[in-house]
C-alpha cells in the first residue's frame, strides 16, 4: 500500500510506522527519477527525513543595453535565483561576454510550470539595473529572457569653494566609489 | 460479550494476558487470528498484555456497556516530516507528492 505525502513548501507530514520504504517524486517541472534518496528506513528516534529532487531546464537572462536581442551586451551583470519574498537561493551567476547568464537545472513543464523567481543584483557598474523581484514560467526546456541595463544618465556634478559662495573650482577630479 | 482486536503485521500469533484490577489472570492464551471474544464485567478496569513477533503491547482498559469492540495496534504509528528541496538550489518545493511504498 502507498502512502502519499502531499508538499506544500518544501515539507509534508504523514503518520507512518518504522520500515522500509522506496520513495517515488510526483513534483510538476522537475525529473521525477532524481529523488533522492529513493529508499529510506524510517527508524525510532527520527521523524524528519529530507529529500532532493532536480530539474532540467536552463533559463538563459540576456542583457544588453536596449534589452533586445541584438544589443550591446552587458558584461558582468549579477543574478540569483529567490522566492517570492526575495530570499535568495544557490550561487550566484554572472553574464559571459554575450551577455548571458545562463541558469542550469531550472523547472519546465508545457501546461504547469512553477514560477521561477529571480533578481538581479549588480549590473557593470555603468548601466542601470532593476533589483526587485521577476519572475517567470518556462513552458519548454531553454527559455531566454531579454533583459535592459540602460547605461547610466549623464549627471552634473558642480565642485565649488567652500568658504567664497558660488567660486567654481578651476580644475580637479571627483572620485565615486559606488 | 466483548470483542477484543488487534492490528499487526503479518500473521504472527499472539500471546494474550488478561488481568483484572485484582491482579488475576482472566485470560492467558495464544491465538492466531487477531481476535478474541470476551465475557468482560462492565465499569471494570482490565490490564491488557499482548506479544507477536518481538512486539509487546500493555494496555489498561475500562469495560463500559457501550463499548463493544477494543481496538489494539501493535503498529508504531507516529507523524514524519518530510522535506523536499531543490537539489542544485536548495529552494523548497513549492508542490508536489512524495509516495512512499513499504517494501
Amino acid at each position: 500500500m502507498a502512502k502519499i505525502i502531499n508538499i506544500n513548501n518544501g515539507q509534508g507530514s504523514e503518520s507512518l510506522i518504522n520500515g522500509s520504504y522506496t520513495v517515488e517524486a510526483n513534483v510538476t517541472g522537475y525529473e521525477n527519477s532524481t529523488i533522492n534518496p529513493n529508499t529510506i528506513s524510517i527508524v525510532e528516534g527520527s521523524n524528519t527525513y529530507q529529500f532532493t529532487i532536480s530539474a532540467t531546464g536552463t533559463l538563459t537572462l540576456h542583457v544588453t543595453e536596449d534589452g533586445t536581442s541584438a544589443g550591446t551586451p552587458i558584461v558582468g551583470a549579477t543574478f540569483v535565483r529567490t522566492d517570492s519574498t526575495g530570499t535568495e537561493y544557490g550561487s550566484s551567476i554572472t553574464t559571459d561576454t554575450n551577455g548571458d547568464a545562463i541558469f542550469n537545472n531550472v523547472p519546465f513543464d508545457a501546461t504547469n510550470a512553477p514560477i521561477v523567481y529571480y533578481k538581479q543584483t549588480s549590473s557593470d557598474g555603468d548601466h542601470e539595473f532593476v533589483s526587485t523581484v521577476q519572475q517567470a514560467t518556462l513552458t519548454e526546456s531553454t527559455s531566454t529572457i531579454e533583459i535592459q541595463n540602460a547605461p547610466g544618465a549623464t549627471r552634473t556634478i558642480t565642485l565649488t569653494d567652500a568658504n567664497y559662495t558660488n567660486l567654481p573650482i578651476e580644475s580637479g577630479t571627483l572620485t565615486l566609489n559606488n | 460479550m466483548k470483542e477484543i482486536i488487534f492490528k499487526l503485521i503479518g500473521y504472527n500469533p499472539i500471546y494474550i494476558k488478561i488481568l483484572d484490577n485484582n491482579h488475576n489472570t482472566i485470560y492467558n492464551e495464544k491465538i492466531y487470528n487477531n481476535r478474541i471474544k470476551l465475557c468482560l464485567e462492565k465499569n471494570k478496569a482490565y490490564t491488557l498484555i499482548a506479544t507477536s513477533n518481538n512486539r509487546i503491547l500493555k494496555r489498561v482498559f475500562l469495560v463500559d456497556d457501550k463499548t463493544n469492540k477494543f481496538i489494539f495496534s501493535f503498529y508504531n504509528y507516529r507523524k514524519i516530516t518530510f522535506l523536499l528541496r531543490d537539489y542544485f538550489y536548495n529552494l523548497p518545493i513549492k508542490r508536489g507528492k512524495l509516495i512512499l511504498w513499504q517494501k
